[in-house]
């Protein structure tokens, strides 16, 4: 390995990639060292104006050629760096199921929140089972178009989860399933007394087969 | 005037197409990287079924119809949903190569077409269902993209090492042509290397740059509270004792929000200046280190970690390696005291930061 032995001479920061250089280049070879450096730099140009404009805040020129920007950074080069900004939530979450029977009867409310938190509790690598999987179906089922097929899909995907968590094979004895969110206002800086929750029920979701197909 | 230009442009041009940039910084981030990425695919080992599986929540059903009403083209589609089977065994299959491919990463086994299949293993995991993506899954994403074009295998690897007990004979070439050509594929390896460095320099500037934007934005970065509410939020309270006592001190809590805010923001401007720059670093590296424990997002920090290191010279790594090898030795032999080697000096670095496109 390079600088192996202390005792060699410093090896120069840069060097030549490998072999012995300089050949001299024909007219020929250097049209193609040209075309393929052009092609280089027009790439390098295009994606570091489409790092910039995905990565900013929405604006005038990220509007403007918003078709452009979608179709070179989705779906792998996408940017979304709020990191907490660009205001922290200032509520937390409680996210309970219940599930019905074909009988019409009900369970008992389970917190499918206390699960997650509980496993994050005092691990210093939590999964993204426990750390981003419902909080992220949430926050996307939350944010999705009434109605679209995108919420259709993370409907599924809640009651997916749901039906994951509480152990229930599917087709089974339960038919149907409820969501209910609690969200809770965190106590202002320097007090402590704790907040009334809002509550929001979701509708009975149909609980299908694992992959939806019976939808 | 314009011969002088011409010549100018020339000379850099030859410079980008014979001297890549920051081999040893490739070679970091190839190896951080790949081990980022393995050690986050052995965490999760438990929960692979659950999180990507043929019966995962997001089912490959589920998976294929949210593809489907993509406006991608078809091969983008296909490679997206690589990963979304219903067949145990190569779901299986996958997640021990996608191992054995991080491992290969790390340690630079035959590494362009291994950081190929880096790339296609941290696609295909982050593209099965994409909802479960947060920071840190978006930078390595990125990243593994980017090392593509990088030249990473040059230093620090099993390649290298392959190279360098080959025997040293110069191969003559028999042909002019194809030592020309030879000498064409040479230099656009290297300008594509030094044009990933850039990019991975300036998607590190826009992340810092963006998250302080985003930040400036928000009220409660304004009035400095908004770490305690981030300390609050029940999916990032590991150590809750901690997380209370940090929220606890609204002074530290304000400095720190205000610190975060400027340093990410100056970040870009820094990483010209010598000085600034290795402050802000250490300073960012603080950060990311802290909120790694106190916000439970090891693999984010680390992802973030690593990426700051492109912004360090070879003769840094150099540096680092002379001494961390002095030290190993005097450890190991218990020998008395013997000079160091002399470090880069200021000089020797001046001709390094002539070629570094990022100060």
């Amino acid at each position: 390995m390079a600088g192996e032995t202390s005792s060699r001479l410093p090896e120069p920061e840069h060097e030549p990639i490998d072999g012995p250089r300089p050949v001299r280049l024909s007219r020929w070879t250097r049209v193609l060292l040209g075309a393929a450096a052009g092609l280089i730099a027009l790439v390098t140009a295009a994606q570091l104006a489409a790092t910039l404009l995905a990565a900013s805040p929405s604006n005038t020129l990220s509007r403007q050629y918003n078709a452009q920007l979608n179709w070179w950074v989705t779906p792998w080069l996408g940017q979304n760096w709020k990191l907490f900004g660009p205001d922290p939530q200032e509520e937390n979450l409680t996210i309970l199921v219940r599930v019905e029977n074909a009988s019409g009867a009900q369970s008992a409310w389970v917190d499918l929140t206390a699960i997650d938190y509980a496993a994050v509790l005092h691990d210093p690598m939590p999964s993204h089972a426990n750390e981003n999987e419902l909080r992220l179906a949430w926050d996307a089922y939350e944010n999705s178009k009434p109605g679209s097929a995108t919420q259709n899909l993370l409907r599924r995907y809640l009651v997916n989860f749901a039906a994951e968590r509480l152990g229930i094979t599917v087709p089974g004895s339960y038919t149907a399933v409820q969501f209910e969110s609690l969200t809770t206002p965190m106590p202002p800086p320097g007090t402590t007394a704790p907040q009334p929750p809002t509550n929001a029920y979701q509708p009975w979701w149909p609980l299908t087969t694992q992959n939806g197909s019976t939808q | 005037m314009i011969a002088r230009i011409a010549a100018r442009i020339g000379r850099v041009f030859e410079e980008l197409t014979v001297r890549p940039i920051a081999l040893y910084g490739s070679a970091v981030l190839r190896i951080g990287y790949g081990l980022a990425y393995l050690v986050f695919l052995v965490r999760e080992f438990p929960n692979r079924e659950e999180l990507w599986g043929p019966r995962a929540a997001w089912s490959p059903t589920l998976e294929r119809q949210y593809v489907a009403s993509a406006n991608w083209y078809g091969w983008v589609k296909s490679w997206y949903a690589l990963l979304a089977t219903t067949s145990d065994t190569r779901f299986e299959l996958s997640y021990a190569l996608a191992l054995l491919i991080c491992a290969a990463m790390a340690l630079g086994w035959r590494t362009r077409a291994t950081s190929i299949a880096f790339m296609l293993v941290v696609t295909t995991f982050t593209g099965r269902d994409v909802f479960l993506s947060d920071g840190s899954d978006n930078v390595l994403l990125l990243m593994s993209i980017y090392l593509v074009f990088t030249a990473g295998g040059r230093r620090l690897s099993l390649d290298a090492r392959r190279l360098a007990t080959r025997t040293a004979s110069p191969r003559t070439p028999f042909n002019p042509a194809l030592a020309e050509l030879a000498e064409v594929r040479r230099r656009i390896v290297t300008l594509m290397h030094n044009a990933a460095i850039l990019v991975i320099g300036f998607q590190m500037c826009v992340i810092y740059g963006a998250a302080a934007l985003w930040k400036a934005q928000g009220s409660v970065w304004e009035n400095g509270t908004a770490i305690y509410y981030v300390l609050h939020i029940d999916w990032f309270r590991v150590w809750p004792g901690l997380s209370d006592a940090v929220a606890g001190h609204p002074t530290v809590i304000a400095i720190v929000a205000y610190v975060t805010v400027f340093a990410q923001i100056g970040f870009p401007f820094a990483i010209f200046s010598k000085r600034l720059k290795y402050a802000l670093l250490v300073l960012l590296l603080g950060m990311h280190l802290s909120i790694a424990v106190l916000l439970g997002i090891p693999v984010f920090s680390a992802a973030m970690i690593i990426g700051d290191s492109v912004f360090l010279p070879d003769a840094f790594w150099l540096a680092a390696g002379r001494i961390a090898r002095q030290t190993a030795s005097r450890l190991r032999t218990l020998r008395p005291r013997t000079p160091l080697p002399p470090v880069r000096t200021p000089a020797a670095r001046h001709t390094l930061s002539r070629n570094d496109l990022l100060r």
